[in-house]
């Protein structure tokens, strides 16, 4: 039943026939059809032969597209490097897995903000650390001021709703001042944002890392160590992508919801019950100051720091499961009314329960313990306080990578920071940062008090420009209930820059100047990288072609040789199936080693021509140079081409036994203009 | 009896799988070598070779995944992906060509509307088919009733 006495093979990427009516010489997309005659008189039928379909699946004609199997490393080492790879951040994912990737809210929450929420429990102590200096008067405006800056909190959160819905594909502050406010104005919020981001996690990582210090000293010396250790751990967690992420941090973010809320509840619960008498504070100040509009203003700015992170969301909508902008609306919601409820709440139960800040003892330990007492519920509040403080960090390893990729998608930044590694996470943006934090925690040696002035000032900044250009959005778009979103924002816009003013001046001499130099420096920065995608977008472009396509050039083909065999036989055969216009050069060091080569292309030369250039300083690369511009002189729209020949040991370890002059004048032929080069490998079998 | 070159006709049903799974038992004990084979059908006012990209695309998925079933029995098999009118003349010929001493063809309980079917494609590889050929039907799931009896 033999059938294939008759074959014919077809490409099937170019069915349809060659212009010149030939057979295609090769079949492009891998796929050849053979038609085999079957047992039966007529029958017949087709054997498609793929390529290689474990490597490269063929989707349609002339379409290929390469499978997990391609990106497995063949070598022992190659494979010991993945293996290690895939363990720290896990098997590489397909781009189409991008959308499998995305967070629902409940995961989302805990991603995007744990910088917001982790707010709650050291805000109020930024307000009582200003007000107790006017004693019980001054901590009874701590409740008003924790008013204010919830009211501040909402307007900010509507804003950001609103900049959601508008610019659904992500970039927050960023892309509503460059949008509205001009280019400018975007870059200075971008920059502002990047440099907070990295300050998070400096701080808030050392924050936690001196929690745990606190608790074993013995482990003070090792600061820096475990500062170190805890943004690579998070690095790692974050590089095995956002979903998985999301799923490590969502236990201790709502850890602390509950238990936070948990404190809350049972705290009111005993105040209503009568069983709290509201106790006077007792003040270890003897000087009390009067209460003044600069001490409510520095209070309300302290207090006010507790809102960095709420941009995470609007910066990362494009993380979120569709329909994308409702989805991150109602989990900035959520995050705005969880943080403004733990926020004005722990404020009340610490001017209910007469708490003072110490220097022993935060505020919210004072409260965890007033309300629960020193049991088993206080210590996993306790806990659950200490990470999520540490976690505080992971809110800027989703901000940052983002805003990094939508800045260099517009060409601010360098386009490295587009790529998504094998989790399909922003991969560069994840370890600069990581870097960058570290090196920060390393230089100030774990211990980044100098750094927290420099905080906020940036969120301000970049609250206060969204705003403003959210202001400018509804003037221009007159969208129905624009008046009263324009309200809303404008007032926003001109309280975040009271903050801004405040924590400015407040922090003007402790640092805050630092930032307010990075910022323009960043900008700058930007800028210039914009101006060189711009030059070479300009040189590249198909425009100056004026619709015509490039003829090819005339090619004239240099082959270095070094001795005659069979590796520089192939590359000058080669050379010959390319141009006619073929010179062999030989470098020298003496006449003798000139003359014995050129017998011995007399004999294996086949009539190319030779050159010898003898150099008696014994320099290779500088004469060939030198040979190669004089000869481009001579056409200079030709194209001169350098054909190496260079034989490739069987063992990696058998390089360092041979010259690698080849390589040494790749390196040198990199950057020569006008010069193309071909390696032509003899790989050797043993 | 000892088989060294098996054929495993694979249309992406259920059925495959326990083919494929036996298929890989017999190999492993016979040393045999394992050639899964789609086949698709073009119709007749189409070219033998007419491209369906469509077809081409669930060909490929239905190979991958005897792969994935051989895999996970321990064993290997190689693919093949044809273009024929009727895929049981294409799997006979190619079978003879082969070399192929066995078929293995899963097979449905029976078509969801009666009387038990084996279907074109087998009973033309059971009537033409030079070597042996076993046939792996399904078990039966509980949802669906016992099939009429034969008068």
């Amino acid at each position: 039943m033999n059938s294939s006495d008759e074959k014919t093979t077809q490409d099937a990427a170019a069915r349809a026939p060659e212009p010149n009516g030939s057979e295609p010489a090769i079949h492009a997309d891998l796929t050849t059809l053979e038609i085999h005659r079957g047992s039966h008189r007529g029958d017949k039928y087709v054997r498609i032969i793929r390529g290689n379909p474990h490597l490269l699946k063929r989707v349609a004609p002339g379409y290929l597209r390469a499978t997990a199997e391609v990106s497995r490393p063949r070598g022992n080492i190659g494979r010991l490097y993945r293996g290690i790879k895939e363990f720290l951040v896990g098997k590489p994912l397909p781009s189409e897995a991008e959308k499998d990737e995305r967070l629902n809210k409940i995961r989302a929450l805990p991603v995007f903000s744990s910088d917001a929420i982790s707010s709650s429990a050291y805000a109020t102590e930024e307000i009582l650390i200003v007000m107790v200096m006017a004693g019980a008067v001054g901590l009874a405006y701590s409740i008003p001021i924790a008013l204010a800056i919830a009211f501040l909190l909402a307007v900010v959160s509507f804003s950001y709703r609103q900049t959601v819905h508008a610019y659904p594909h992500g970039g927050g502050s960023y892309t509503v001042s460059r949008e509205n406010l001009g280019t400018q104005a975007g870059l200075v919020a971008a920059a502002a944002l990047l440099i907070d981001y990295v300050l998070t996690v400096a701080v808030s990582i050392s924050a936690g890392t001196a929690a745990i210090t606190s608790a074993i000293q013995s482990l003070f010396p090792y600061r820096v160590e475990i500062s170190v250790a805890f943004i690579v751990i998070i690095t790692l967690i974050n590089l095995r992508g956002v979903r998985e992420s999301g799923t490590i941090f969502a236990v201790p973010t709502y850890l602390f919801v509950f238990s936070l809320a948990g404190v809350l509840v049972v705290g009111v619960a005993r105040i209503l019950l009568g069983e709290v008498a509201t106790e006077e504070p007792r003040l270890e100040h003897k000087d009390l100051e009067p209460v003044t509009l600069f001490m409510i203003l520095h209070a309300f700015a302290a207090g006010s720091v507790a809102m960095s992170g709420t941009e995470a969301i609007a910066n990362g909508v494009p993380a979120f499961k569709p329909p994308e902008s409702k989805n991150a609306a109602t989990t900035l919601t959520w995050m705005s009314s969880i943080l403004g409820v733990f926020f004005v709440g722990v404020t009340f139960l610490a001017y209910q329960y007469g708490i003072v800040p110490t220097e022993t003892e935060t505020i919210i330990s004072q409260v965890g313990r007033a309300v629960l007492g020193t049991g088993v519920g206080y210590g996993i509040f306790q806990a659950a306080t200490m990470l999520i403080l540490v976690l505080a960090a992971n809110t800027s390893f989703s901000g940052f990578p983002r805003l990094a990729y939508v800045l260099a998608r517009d060409g601010f930044m360098p386009h490295q920071f587009t790529f998504r590694g094998d989790r399909l996470a922003f991969s560069n943006g994840i370890v600069i940062l990581g870097a960058v934090a570290a090196a920060l925690v390393i230089a100030f040696g774990g211990s980044t008090h100098a750094l927290i002035p420099l905080y906020a000032v940036g969120v301000f900044l970049s609250f206060t420009l969204s705003q403003a250009g959210m202001v400018r959005h509804w003037w221009k778009s007159r969208e129905p209930g624009w008046q009263k979103s324009m309200v809303i924002n404008g007032t926003g816009a001109c309280l975040t820059a009271v903050v801004l003013a405040v924590v400015g001046a407040v922090k003007f001499q402790l640092g805050a100047w630092v930032v307010l130099l990075l910022i323009p420096l960043l900008v700058l920065i930007f800028n210039g990288i914009q101006r060189h995608y711009q030059r070479v977008a300009e040189q590249l472009s198909l425009e100056h072609l004026g619709g015509k396509g490039i003829a090819p050039p005339r090619q004239i083909v240099i082959v270095p040789i070094g001795e005659l065999n069979q590796a520089s036989l192939r590359a000058l055969a080669f050379a010959r199936s390319i141009s006619k216009d073929l010179v062999a050069v030989r470098v020298a060091f003496d006449a003798d080693e000139a003359s014995e080569f050129q017998q011995q292309w007399a004999r294996w030369g086949n009539g190319n021509q030779l050159v010898i250039l003898e150099s008696p300083y014994r320099s290779f690369n500088e004469p060939l140079l030198v040979y190669i511009d004089a000869l481009h002189r001579q056409d200079a729209e030709a194209c001169i081409t350098v054909v190496l020949p260079e034989f490739v040991p069987a063992h990696w370890w058998e390089h360092l036994l041979h010259n690698q002059t080849a390589l040494r004048l790749k390196a040198a032929l990199l950057f020569h203009r006008n010069t193309v080069t071909v390696d032509v490998p003899y790989h050797l079998v043993r | 009896m000892a088989f060294s070159r098996i054929l495993v006709p694979v249309g992406g049903i259920p059925a495959d799988e326990q083919a494929i799974r036996l298929a890989c038992q017999v190999a492993r004990q016979d040393k045999a070598k394992i050639t899964a084979i789609h086949v698709i059908e073009v119709q007749r006012n189409l070219p033998l070779n007419a491209e369906d990209a469509a077809q081409m695309e669930r060909g490929e998925s239905v190979l991958a995944r005897a792969e994935q079933i051989a895999k996970a029995a321990r064993g290997s098999l190689e693919t093949e992906l044809l273009q024929a009118r009727v895929a049981g003349s294409a799997l006979v010929d190619e079978a003879g060509e082969r070399g192929i001493d066995l078929i293995i063809m899963g097979i449905p309980d029976r078509k969801p509307l009666g009387d038990f079917y084996l279907g074109a494609t087998t009973l033309y590889v059971l009537k033409n088919a030079a070597c042996r050929v076993w046939l792996c039907r399904e078990g039966r799931r509980e949802d669906q009733p016992a099939a009429r009896k034969e008068k």
